[in-house]
Protein backbone atom coordinates (compact mmCIF):
# COMPACT_ATOMS: atom_id res chain seq x y z
CA UNK A 1 0.00 0.00 0.00
CA UNK A 2 3.09 2.51 0.97
CA UNK A 3 4.21 1.58 -2.27
CA UNK A 4 1.56 2.40 -4.22
CA UNK A 5 0.96 5.82 -2.76
CA UNK A 6 4.55 6.89 -2.74
CA UNK A 7 4.40 5.94 -6.63
CA UNK A 8 0.78 7.92 -7.14
CA UNK A 9 2.26 10.78 -5.83
CA UNK A 10 4.86 10.90 -7.52
CA UNK A 11 3.30 10.54 -11.03
CA UNK A 12 1.07 13.17 -9.97
CA UNK A 13 3.13 15.87 -8.76
CA UNK A 14 5.49 15.09 -12.23
CA UNK A 15 2.45 15.47 -14.36
CA UNK A 16 1.73 18.91 -12.65
CA UNK A 17 4.51 19.93 -12.86
CA UNK A 18 5.03 18.75 -16.80
CA UNK A 19 1.31 20.56 -17.45
CA UNK A 20 2.68 23.85 -15.30
CA UNK A 21 5.78 23.75 -18.11
CA UNK A 22 3.08 24.19 -20.96
CA UNK A 23 0.09 25.28 -19.93
CA UNK A 24 -0.82 28.49 -18.47
CA UNK A 25 -3.25 28.62 -16.06
CA UNK A 26 -4.11 30.02 -12.61
CA UNK A 27 -5.17 26.66 -11.34
CA UNK A 28 -2.23 24.57 -12.62
CA UNK A 29 0.35 27.60 -11.45
CA UNK A 30 -0.30 27.43 -7.66
CA UNK A 31 -0.79 23.73 -7.52
CA UNK A 32 3.04 23.94 -9.44
CA UNK A 33 4.32 26.68 -7.42
CA UNK A 34 2.98 24.50 -4.20
CA UNK A 35 4.79 21.60 -5.62
CA UNK A 36 8.22 23.57 -6.28
CA UNK A 37 8.29 25.78 -2.95
CA UNK A 38 7.12 22.04 -1.45
CA UNK A 39 10.55 20.29 -3.02
CA UNK A 40 12.39 23.23 -1.55
CA UNK A 41 10.88 22.55 2.11
CA UNK A 42 11.45 19.06 2.12
CA UNK A 43 15.45 19.57 0.74
CA UNK A 44 15.96 21.75 3.79
CA UNK A 45 14.98 19.69 5.67
CA UNK A 46 17.18 16.86 4.05
CA UNK A 47 19.89 18.99 4.19
CA UNK A 48 19.59 19.25 8.52
CA UNK A 49 19.24 15.54 8.03
CA UNK A 50 22.47 15.11 5.96
CA UNK A 51 24.21 17.75 8.44
CA UNK A 52 23.70 15.30 11.57
CA UNK A 53 24.69 12.37 9.72
CA UNK A 54 28.19 14.05 9.21
CA UNK A 55 28.16 15.80 12.54
CA UNK A 56 27.71 11.88 13.95
CA UNK A 57 29.85 10.24 11.60
CA UNK A 58 32.88 12.56 12.97
CA UNK A 59 31.87 12.33 16.44
CA UNK A 60 32.36 9.37 16.56
CA UNK A 61 35.36 8.67 14.67
CA UNK A 62 36.92 11.54 17.36
CA UNK A 63 35.01 9.97 20.37
CA UNK A 64 37.03 6.18 19.10
CA UNK A 65 40.20 8.28 18.97
CA UNK A 66 42.69 6.98 15.95
CA UNK A 67 45.11 9.32 14.08
CA UNK A 68 42.23 11.34 12.60
CA UNK A 69 40.37 12.62 15.73
CA UNK A 70 42.21 15.97 15.30
CA UNK A 71 40.77 16.81 11.98
CA UNK A 72 37.14 15.61 12.95
CA UNK A 73 37.56 17.78 15.87
CA UNK A 74 38.46 20.57 13.60
CA UNK A 75 35.35 19.61 10.95
CA UNK A 76 33.04 19.76 14.10
CA UNK A 77 34.69 23.18 15.36
CA UNK A 78 34.58 24.88 12.34
CA UNK A 79 30.72 23.10 10.99
CA UNK A 80 29.21 24.76 14.23
CA UNK A 81 31.22 27.86 14.31
CA UNK A 82 30.00 28.68 10.57
CA UNK A 83 26.24 27.62 11.82
CA UNK A 84 26.12 29.66 14.79
CA UNK A 85 27.63 32.68 13.51
CA UNK A 86 25.53 32.33 10.43
CA UNK A 87 22.39 32.43 12.91
CA UNK A 88 23.86 34.64 15.61
CA UNK A 89 25.63 37.21 13.62
CA UNK A 90 24.53 36.97 9.45
CA UNK A 91 25.60 40.33 8.62
CA UNK A 92 28.74 40.57 10.44
CA UNK A 93 31.98 41.01 9.33
CA UNK A 94 33.38 37.56 11.12
CA UNK A 95 31.01 35.61 8.49
CA UNK A 96 32.44 38.00 5.76
CA UNK A 97 35.74 37.19 7.21
CA UNK A 98 35.71 33.32 7.07
CA UNK A 99 34.70 32.85 3.88
CA UNK A 100 37.02 35.49 2.29
CA UNK A 101 40.18 34.58 4.22
CA UNK A 102 39.74 30.67 5.04
CA UNK A 103 36.83 29.07 2.55
CA UNK A 104 38.17 31.00 -0.71
CA UNK A 105 41.81 29.97 -0.23
CA UNK A 106 40.82 26.37 1.14
CA UNK A 107 38.89 26.10 -2.00
CA UNK A 108 42.01 27.64 -4.60
CA UNK A 109 43.96 25.48 -2.51
CA UNK A 110 42.68 22.31 -3.48
CA UNK A 111 41.48 23.07 -6.91
CA UNK A 112 45.04 24.41 -7.54
CA UNK A 113 45.72 20.43 -6.57
CA UNK A 114 44.18 19.60 -10.13
CA UNK A 115 46.79 20.65 -12.44
CA UNK A 116 48.88 18.00 -10.99
CA UNK A 117 46.40 15.22 -10.80
CA UNK A 118 45.57 15.79 -14.31
CA UNK A 119 49.30 15.63 -15.39
CA UNK A 120 49.35 12.16 -13.50
CA UNK A 121 46.16 10.60 -15.07
CA UNK A 122 47.61 11.80 -18.66
CA UNK A 123 50.89 10.08 -17.97
CA UNK A 124 49.55 6.66 -17.11
CA UNK A 125 46.87 6.94 -20.10
CA UNK A 126 50.08 7.24 -22.50
CA UNK A 127 52.02 4.91 -20.92
CA UNK A 128 49.49 2.20 -21.86
CA UNK A 129 50.70 2.93 -25.43
CA UNK A 130 47.47 1.55 -27.17
CA UNK A 131 45.78 3.07 -29.84
CA UNK A 132 43.42 5.56 -27.66
CA UNK A 133 46.56 6.83 -26.04
CA UNK A 134 48.23 7.71 -29.28
CA UNK A 135 44.89 10.07 -30.18
CA UNK A 136 45.10 11.77 -26.71
CA UNK A 137 48.96 12.78 -27.11
CA UNK A 138 48.21 13.90 -30.73
CA UNK A 139 44.87 16.04 -30.21
CA UNK A 140 46.63 17.23 -27.39
CA UNK A 141 49.96 18.24 -28.14
CA UNK A 142 47.95 19.68 -31.86
CA UNK A 143 45.43 21.93 -29.34
CA UNK A 144 48.49 23.05 -26.76
CA UNK A 145 50.58 24.38 -29.77
CA UNK A 146 47.73 26.01 -31.94
CA UNK A 147 46.68 27.67 -28.96
CA UNK A 148 49.89 29.53 -27.45
CA UNK A 149 49.10 33.36 -27.91
CA UNK A 150 52.27 33.55 -30.36
CA UNK A 151 51.83 30.88 -32.58
CA UNK A 152 50.75 33.88 -35.52
CA UNK A 153 54.88 34.47 -35.79
CA UNK A 154 55.38 30.88 -36.67
CA UNK A 155 52.48 30.77 -39.75
CA UNK A 156 48.99 32.57 -40.16
CA UNK A 157 47.91 29.28 -41.03
CA UNK A 158 47.95 27.99 -37.67
CA UNK A 159 45.72 30.59 -36.17
CA UNK A 160 43.92 29.63 -39.06
CA UNK A 161 44.30 25.82 -37.64
CA UNK A 162 43.26 26.83 -33.96
CA UNK A 163 39.95 28.70 -35.44
CA UNK A 164 39.10 25.68 -37.24
CA UNK A 165 39.78 23.00 -35.05
CA UNK A 166 37.47 24.89 -32.10
CA UNK A 167 34.67 25.45 -35.00
CA UNK A 168 34.25 22.47 -36.47
CA UNK A 169 36.05 19.37 -34.90
CA UNK A 170 35.47 20.20 -31.40
CA UNK A 171 32.19 21.62 -31.11
CA UNK A 172 30.74 18.76 -33.44
CA UNK A 173 32.39 16.28 -31.06
CA UNK A 174 30.78 17.96 -27.93
CA UNK A 175 27.33 18.66 -30.01
CA UNK A 176 27.21 14.81 -30.70
CA UNK A 177 27.78 14.05 -27.41
CA UNK A 178 25.20 16.61 -25.72
CA UNK A 179 22.57 15.61 -28.06
CA UNK A 180 22.98 11.97 -26.63
CA UNK A 181 22.86 13.26 -22.96
CA UNK A 182 19.55 15.31 -23.67
CA UNK A 183 18.11 11.95 -25.29
CA UNK A 184 18.99 10.40 -22.15
CA UNK A 185 18.03 12.66 -19.66
CA UNK A 186 14.63 12.65 -21.41
CA UNK A 187 13.92 9.40 -21.55
CA UNK A 188 15.27 9.18 -18.08
CA UNK A 189 12.66 11.39 -17.06
CA UNK A 190 10.04 9.62 -18.74
CA UNK A 191 10.72 6.44 -17.09
CA UNK A 192 10.09 8.41 -13.86
CA UNK A 193 7.12 10.26 -14.69
CA UNK A 194 5.79 6.59 -16.16
CA UNK A 195 6.77 4.96 -12.24
CA UNK A 196 9.06 2.45 -14.90
CA UNK A 197 12.18 3.70 -12.90
CA UNK A 198 11.00 4.37 -9.12
CA UNK A 199 14.31 4.91 -7.30
CA UNK A 200 12.28 6.57 -4.53
CA UNK A 201 10.73 2.88 -3.44
CA UNK A 202 12.69 -0.44 -3.24
CA UNK A 203 11.88 -1.17 -6.34
CA UNK B 1 16.65 34.45 -52.25
CA UNK B 2 14.11 32.78 -50.36
CA UNK B 3 15.02 29.44 -48.61
CA UNK B 4 12.40 26.42 -48.55
CA UNK B 5 12.27 26.95 -44.95
CA UNK B 6 10.81 30.85 -45.14
CA UNK B 7 8.35 30.05 -47.38
CA UNK B 8 6.54 27.59 -44.90
CA UNK B 9 7.83 29.36 -41.82
CA UNK B 10 4.06 31.25 -41.76
CA UNK B 11 2.73 27.54 -41.63
CA UNK B 12 4.83 26.38 -39.14
CA UNK B 13 4.50 28.68 -36.04
CA UNK B 14 6.28 26.50 -33.71
CA UNK B 15 6.99 28.24 -30.80
CA UNK B 16 10.20 26.65 -28.50
CA UNK B 17 7.53 25.20 -26.16
CA UNK B 18 5.85 23.45 -29.04
CA UNK B 19 8.94 22.03 -30.45
CA UNK B 20 9.70 20.81 -26.87
CA UNK B 21 5.87 19.11 -26.73
CA UNK B 22 6.37 17.62 -29.81
CA UNK B 23 9.73 15.64 -28.98
CA UNK B 24 8.29 14.78 -26.12
CA UNK B 25 5.27 13.03 -27.43
CA UNK B 26 7.55 11.39 -29.93
CA UNK B 27 9.60 9.90 -27.49
CA UNK B 28 6.60 8.92 -24.88
CA UNK B 29 4.84 7.04 -28.27
CA UNK B 30 8.37 5.26 -28.53
CA UNK B 31 9.19 4.65 -25.29
CA UNK B 32 5.62 2.55 -24.85
CA UNK B 33 6.06 0.93 -28.22
CA UNK B 34 9.50 -0.36 -27.81
CA UNK B 35 8.93 -1.04 -24.17
CA UNK B 36 5.87 -3.32 -24.67
CA UNK B 37 8.45 -4.72 -27.65
CA UNK B 38 10.92 -5.55 -25.47
CA UNK B 39 9.29 -7.18 -22.76
CA UNK B 40 7.55 -9.69 -25.28
CA UNK B 41 10.88 -10.43 -27.19
CA UNK B 42 12.93 -12.77 -25.15
CA UNK B 43 16.13 -11.30 -25.20
CA UNK B 44 17.24 -8.28 -26.68
CA UNK B 45 21.08 -7.96 -27.18
CA UNK B 46 23.01 -5.00 -26.00
CA UNK B 47 26.99 -3.81 -27.08
CA UNK B 48 29.16 -4.31 -24.29
CA UNK B 49 30.09 -1.53 -22.50
CA UNK B 50 33.13 -2.44 -20.55
CA UNK B 51 32.59 -0.30 -17.64
CA UNK B 52 29.32 -2.40 -16.69
CA UNK B 53 30.86 -5.55 -16.40
CA UNK B 54 33.85 -4.60 -14.35
CA UNK B 55 31.29 -3.20 -12.41
CA UNK B 56 29.82 -7.07 -12.03
CA UNK B 57 32.96 -9.13 -11.90
CA UNK B 58 33.75 -6.26 -8.70
CA UNK B 59 30.27 -6.87 -7.24
CA UNK B 60 30.88 -10.32 -6.82
CA UNK B 61 34.84 -9.86 -5.91
CA UNK B 62 33.45 -7.99 -2.84
CA UNK B 63 31.10 -10.21 -1.81
CA UNK B 64 34.20 -12.73 -1.09
CA UNK B 65 36.37 -10.13 0.09
CA UNK B 66 33.81 -8.67 2.74
CA UNK B 67 34.95 -4.97 1.86
CA UNK B 68 32.59 -2.53 0.12
CA UNK B 69 32.27 -1.05 -3.08
CA UNK B 70 32.14 2.82 -2.86
CA UNK B 71 29.62 3.87 -4.44
CA UNK B 72 30.36 8.03 -4.65
CA UNK B 73 27.50 9.56 -5.91
CA UNK B 74 29.05 13.07 -6.82
CA UNK B 75 27.62 16.35 -5.93
CA UNK B 76 24.66 16.58 -8.44
CA UNK B 77 21.19 17.68 -6.62
CA UNK B 78 17.73 15.89 -7.02
CA UNK B 79 15.32 18.16 -8.52
CA UNK B 80 17.71 20.36 -10.53
CA UNK B 81 18.76 19.96 -14.12
CA UNK B 82 21.53 17.07 -12.91
CA UNK B 83 18.48 15.01 -11.77
CA UNK B 84 18.38 11.83 -14.00
CA UNK B 85 21.91 11.70 -13.33
CA UNK B 86 22.07 11.32 -10.14
CA UNK B 87 18.85 8.83 -10.21
CA UNK B 88 21.42 6.85 -12.77
CA UNK B 89 23.81 7.15 -9.66
CA UNK B 90 21.28 5.39 -7.29
CA UNK B 91 20.36 2.62 -9.74
CA UNK B 92 23.80 1.59 -9.78
CA UNK B 93 24.13 2.02 -5.58
CA UNK B 94 20.68 -0.32 -5.43
CA UNK B 95 22.43 -2.65 -7.74
CA UNK B 96 25.66 -2.80 -5.58
CA UNK B 97 23.43 -2.82 -2.72
CA UNK B 98 21.38 -5.42 -3.41
CA UNK B 99 24.08 -7.79 -4.24
CA UNK B 100 26.27 -6.73 -1.31
CA UNK B 101 22.73 -7.51 0.98
CA UNK B 102 22.19 -10.93 -0.45
CA UNK B 103 26.03 -11.75 0.94
CA UNK B 104 25.22 -10.07 3.62
CA UNK B 105 28.54 -7.83 3.15
CA UNK B 106 29.00 -4.13 3.65
CA UNK B 107 27.89 -0.90 1.70
CA UNK B 108 29.41 2.18 1.48
CA UNK B 109 28.37 5.26 -0.67
CA UNK B 110 29.24 8.65 -0.45
CA UNK B 111 26.90 12.02 -1.64
CA UNK B 112 27.20 15.72 -1.50
CA UNK B 113 23.37 16.40 -1.80
CA UNK B 114 20.93 16.46 1.06
CA UNK B 115 18.17 14.56 -1.09
CA UNK B 116 20.25 11.90 -2.72
CA UNK B 117 21.45 11.38 0.69
CA UNK B 118 18.05 10.31 2.22
CA UNK B 119 17.08 8.34 -1.25
CA UNK B 120 20.55 6.53 -0.80
CA UNK B 121 19.99 5.60 2.42
CA UNK B 122 16.49 4.25 1.65
CA UNK B 123 17.74 2.35 -1.21
CA UNK B 124 20.41 0.65 1.39
CA UNK B 125 17.79 0.11 4.02
CA UNK B 126 15.21 -1.34 1.07
CA UNK B 127 18.47 -3.54 0.02
CA UNK B 128 18.73 -5.00 3.41
CA UNK B 129 15.22 -5.62 4.27
CA UNK B 130 13.97 -7.66 1.01
CA UNK B 131 17.71 -9.66 1.46
CA UNK B 132 15.62 -10.60 4.69
CA UNK B 133 18.16 -9.04 7.11
CA UNK B 134 18.06 -6.21 9.31
CA UNK B 135 18.76 -2.80 8.25
CA UNK B 136 22.46 -1.52 9.24
CA UNK B 137 22.28 1.19 11.67
CA UNK B 138 25.85 2.13 10.73
CA UNK B 139 25.83 5.63 9.75
CA UNK B 140 28.88 5.47 7.51
CA UNK B 141 27.48 2.73 5.76
CA UNK B 142 25.71 6.24 3.12
CA UNK B 143 27.66 9.49 4.24
CA UNK B 144 26.67 12.80 3.34
CA UNK B 145 29.72 15.61 2.92
CA UNK B 146 28.03 18.31 1.84
CA UNK B 147 27.53 20.15 -1.97
CA UNK B 148 31.22 21.91 -2.13
CA UNK B 149 32.31 20.05 -4.83
CA UNK B 150 36.33 19.62 -3.56
CA UNK B 151 35.21 19.58 0.11
CA UNK B 152 33.42 16.70 -0.84
CA UNK B 153 36.13 15.16 -2.92
CA UNK B 154 38.49 15.19 0.25
CA UNK B 155 36.00 13.65 2.55
CA UNK B 156 35.08 10.63 0.16
CA UNK B 157 39.21 10.25 -0.50
CA UNK B 158 39.46 10.11 3.47
CA UNK B 159 36.68 7.76 3.81
CA UNK B 160 38.28 5.66 1.35
CA UNK B 161 41.50 5.47 3.39
CA UNK B 162 39.62 4.46 6.62
CA UNK B 163 37.38 2.08 5.61
CA UNK B 164 39.91 0.40 2.27
CA UNK B 165 36.85 -0.45 -0.42
CA UNK B 166 37.64 -3.23 -2.54
CA UNK B 167 36.90 -0.71 -5.55
CA UNK B 168 35.67 2.73 -6.15
CA UNK B 169 32.76 3.10 -8.83
CA UNK B 170 32.07 6.53 -9.87
CA UNK B 171 28.22 7.35 -11.25
CA UNK B 172 26.60 10.31 -11.11
CA UNK B 173 27.31 13.87 -11.57
CA UNK B 174 30.78 15.04 -11.61
CA UNK B 175 32.82 17.81 -12.35
CA UNK B 176 36.53 18.73 -11.26
CA UNK B 177 36.35 17.19 -8.32
CA UNK B 178 35.64 13.72 -10.04
CA UNK B 179 39.52 14.01 -11.05
CA UNK B 180 40.41 15.02 -8.11
CA UNK B 181 38.35 11.57 -5.84
CA UNK B 182 39.66 9.03 -8.54
CA UNK B 183 42.95 10.25 -7.96
CA UNK B 184 43.42 10.82 -5.01
CA UNK B 185 41.40 7.99 -3.25
CA UNK B 186 42.75 3.95 -2.32
CA UNK B 187 46.13 3.06 -3.74
CA UNK B 188 47.08 2.86 -7.20
CA UNK B 189 45.43 -0.85 -7.43
CA UNK B 190 42.28 -0.15 -6.17
CA UNK B 191 39.83 -0.39 -9.46
CA UNK B 192 37.98 2.23 -10.22
CA UNK B 193 35.20 2.65 -13.05
CA UNK B 194 32.34 5.55 -13.18
CA UNK B 195 31.77 7.56 -15.46
CA UNK B 196 29.86 11.23 -16.03
CA UNK B 197 27.36 12.51 -18.89
CA UNK B 198 28.92 16.11 -19.06
CA UNK B 199 31.57 16.23 -21.89
CA UNK B 200 34.00 18.31 -20.10
CA UNK B 201 33.97 15.61 -16.51
CA UNK B 202 33.46 13.00 -19.33
CA UNK B 203 37.01 13.77 -20.61
CA UNK B 204 39.12 14.24 -17.25
CA UNK B 205 37.07 10.48 -15.67
CA UNK B 206 38.58 8.77 -19.03
CA UNK B 207 42.36 9.69 -18.18
CA UNK B 208 41.73 8.54 -14.73
CA UNK B 209 39.47 5.77 -14.24
CA UNK B 210 40.49 1.76 -15.23
CA UNK B 211 36.61 1.69 -17.26
CA UNK B 212 34.43 4.54 -18.10
CA UNK B 213 31.32 5.47 -19.17
CA UNK B 214 30.76 9.22 -21.11
CA UNK B 215 27.73 10.90 -21.99
CA UNK B 216 24.57 8.75 -22.68
CA UNK B 217 26.35 5.55 -21.20
CA UNK B 218 25.48 6.72 -18.03
CA UNK B 219 21.58 6.30 -18.76
CA UNK B 220 21.99 3.04 -19.96
CA UNK B 221 23.54 1.75 -16.34
CA UNK B 222 19.97 0.53 -15.26
CA UNK B 223 19.68 -1.27 -18.74
CA UNK B 224 22.84 -3.05 -18.88
CA UNK B 225 22.93 -4.08 -14.65
CA UNK B 226 19.55 -5.22 -12.99
CA UNK B 227 17.13 -3.18 -14.62
CA UNK B 228 15.93 -5.18 -17.65
CA UNK B 229 12.69 -3.00 -18.21
CA UNK B 230 14.49 -0.11 -18.96
CA UNK B 231 15.83 -1.80 -22.47
CA UNK B 232 12.57 -0.69 -24.00
CA UNK B 233 13.78 3.29 -23.20
CA UNK B 234 17.27 2.96 -24.59
CA UNK B 235 15.71 0.98 -27.80
CA UNK B 236 13.54 4.19 -27.81
CA UNK B 237 16.48 6.41 -27.49
CA UNK B 238 18.28 4.98 -30.14
CA UNK B 239 14.99 5.42 -32.58
CA UNK B 240 14.76 9.30 -31.35
CA UNK B 241 18.65 9.88 -32.28
CA UNK B 242 17.35 8.56 -35.47
CA UNK B 243 14.73 10.50 -36.11
CA UNK B 244 16.47 14.10 -34.56
CA UNK B 245 19.59 13.60 -36.95
CA UNK B 246 17.31 13.19 -40.02
CA UNK B 247 15.47 16.21 -38.77
CA UNK B 248 18.47 18.20 -38.47
CA UNK B 249 19.89 16.89 -41.96
CA UNK B 250 16.30 17.59 -43.69
CA UNK B 251 15.83 21.28 -41.49
CA UNK B 252 19.76 22.02 -43.08
CA UNK B 253 18.97 21.28 -46.62
CA UNK B 254 15.33 23.15 -46.32
CA UNK B 255 16.93 25.98 -44.78
CA UNK B 256 20.45 26.25 -47.42
CA UNK B 257 17.57 25.40 -50.78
Amino acid sequence: MRKYLAVGVAVLCGIVALVDFFVTSPVIDRWGAIISEGALILGTFALIVGVVNLLGTHLKRAAQGGQDKGLSLVLIVALLGMAVLGVVAPRSGGLDWLFDYVYVPLQATLGALLAFFAVTAVYRTFRMQNLEAAILLVSSLLVILVQLPFVGTFSPYLVKLRTWLMAVPVTAGVRGILLGVALGTIFTSVRVLLSVDRPYTSD
Amino acid sequence: MTTFIQVLDPYLPLSEDAAALVVLLIALLLFLVLTIRGRLRAQVTLRPIPAYERLEELASQAAESDRPIHVALGTGQLGTESTPEMVMGLTVLDYVARRASVCDQPIMATTGDAATFTAAQGIVRSAARDAGIEPEQDERAVVFYGPEPYAYAAGAADLESDCEPVALAMFGRWGAEGLWLSEAAGDADTPKVGGAAQPEAAALLQASLDDCVSGEELFAAGAYLHRRNHVGSLLAQDALRVVVALAIIVGAVFASV
